[in-house]
């Protein structure tokens, strides 16, 4: 009988870490929530500036709760904005200095001036006219440094098991150490190859994969600015096999791994479609980065692999 | 003689332009000036505004009668636009420039008020 309500117990609190408990670790990391951020009152207080992420990479969104309004927005960080009115009309938002927060069409803005900038609601009556019903003062500053978070976690170093996948995000940060809100477009290293490999790359941030045991070193780079993490793989090197596994996450993947280390060059060369179809490669070699991040078109990959871009673009998402 | 009378009394019951009267609704950065005879502002700052039109004579200008517009004369360097409450205007400077804003009072252009927009 004793035994009987032993078991009875176990089985509970094991049902119970089932239902309730976190999910496994299966050393994957999921996809971060995306909530955008609470609204803004406008000077006017109309009615509401409703922030938007343009990319899922955005700290500002970067939330399983809605965060407060950006303080500040990096300079070149891509962002959306619309207005809602007490009334629950959705009016469209114009930038007060073209200048200094350009317009990219469908509500999305580029910062590009650090300072205040007004953005302007403006409703067009049915007599012809337009007005302005309320506006708001956007704040723009330029990033004074970079942080990779991973798992809503600063990050400078990782250990990982064969197999696993991390997802490691760029995060620009002012001179009070801030979070700056917009999309941002880093240039991402990895080196050297082999140990780990980039498998996915979004405008702020990259996925992971472990491949074999070793060491390597992540990096993202905004113009002068630049954050690093180490990267320990677990296992014994002397039983190593070069990887050629595919990736098991971030939608259909094109794998086309091949992991080279001589003593002048190391080049790693991934191929993969996310879930919107898009296409990231990246090449990586010891005497000089090759990453077409920009363009929307063909990208030359130099290596072995030789691969090229045939999609519209490397970002899922452009205005 | 009774015509003419009636005449000049019909005239005399028209407020005549004699300038504007333009005051901030908020706080504005160093450096700014509104009124009617000047206009800086700060590149990329917005600022509520609201105008009173004044007469020299003893009628009035009336909100609900008379209408007041402002116009940039050139979008460019200088956005202003109405709100939904009459005699009352946004008003941002969108480029370091020069340029002037046009006061109209009930269509009619009145005068170009001088607007200078200077760096943050």
């Amino acid at each position: 009988m004793v035994d009987g309500r032993i078991f009875a117990g176990l089985a509970v609190l094991l049902c119970g870490c089932g239902l309730f408990g976190s999910e496994p670790d299966d050393g994957i990391d999921d996809e971060p929530p995306i909530t955008p951020p609470e609204g803004m009152t406008g000077e006017r207080a109309k009615g509401k500036f409703n922030y938007f992420c343009v990319s899922d990479r955005d700290p500002a969104c970067l939330s399983s709760y809605a965060l407060p309004f950006p303080a500040a927005i990096a300079v070149g960080g891509r962002f959306g904005l619309m207005y809602a009115t007490s009334g629950g009309d959705t009016l469209a938002v114009f930038s007060g200095s073209p200048a200094r927060i350009s317009g990219m069409g469908a509500s999305v803005f580029a910062a590009l001036v650090p300072g205040s900038t007004g953005m302007l609601a403006y409703d067009y009556p049915d007599d012809g006219s337009e007005r302005i019903v309320d506006f708001l003062s956007l704040s723009v500053e330029v990033p004074e440094t970079v942080v990779l978070r991973r798992n809503d976690a600063d990050v400078t170093a990782m250990t990982l098991e064969v197999g696993d996948e991390a997802l490691v995000i760029a995060v620009t940060r002012d001179f009070l150490d801030e979070d700056l809100a917009g999309t941002l477009e880093f240039e991402w290293t990895l080196e050297p190859a082999g140990a780990a490999e980039i498998i996915e790359k979004k405008a702020g941030g990259v996925r992971i994969r472990a491949n074999g045991p070793g060491d390597a070193t992540v990096t993202a780079t905004l113009g002068e600015l630049s954050a690093s993490a180490s990267i320990h793989v677990n296992g014994d090197v002397a039983t190593t096999e070069p990887s050629t596994s595919e990736p098991t996450t971030g939608g259909t993947t094109l794998a086309e791994t091949t992991s080279e280390t001589t003593s002048s060059e190391t080049t790693a060369s991934t191929g993969s479609t996310s879930e919107t179809g898009t296409t990231s490669e990246t090449s990586t070699t010891s005497t000089g980065s090759t990453t077409d991040m920009t363009t929307g078109g063909e990208t030359d990959t130099t290596g072995e692999t030789g691969t090229t871009g045939t999609t519209g673009g490397l970002w899922e998402e452009q205005p | 003689m009774r015509r003419l009378g009636l005449l000049v009394v019909l005239v005399g019951c028209k407020p005549a332009y004699d300038g504007v009267r333009l005051e901030l609704k908020d706080a504005a950065p160093d450096g700014t000036v509104v009124s009617g005879e000047e206009l800086v502002l700060v590149e990329g700052v917005p600022l509520l505004i609201s105008g009173e039109v004044q007469s020299s004579k003893s009628k009035a200008y009336d909100r609900e009668d008379d209408t007041f517009e402002l116009e940039s004369d050139d979008e460019a360097i200088v956005t202003v636009e109405r709100t939904d409450r009459a005699w009352e205007f946004v008003i941002v400077g969108s480029m370091v420039g020069e340029t002037c804003v046009h006061v109209l009072v009930d269509g009619d252009e009145m005068e170009c008020i001088p607007a200078t927009v200077i760096a943050q």
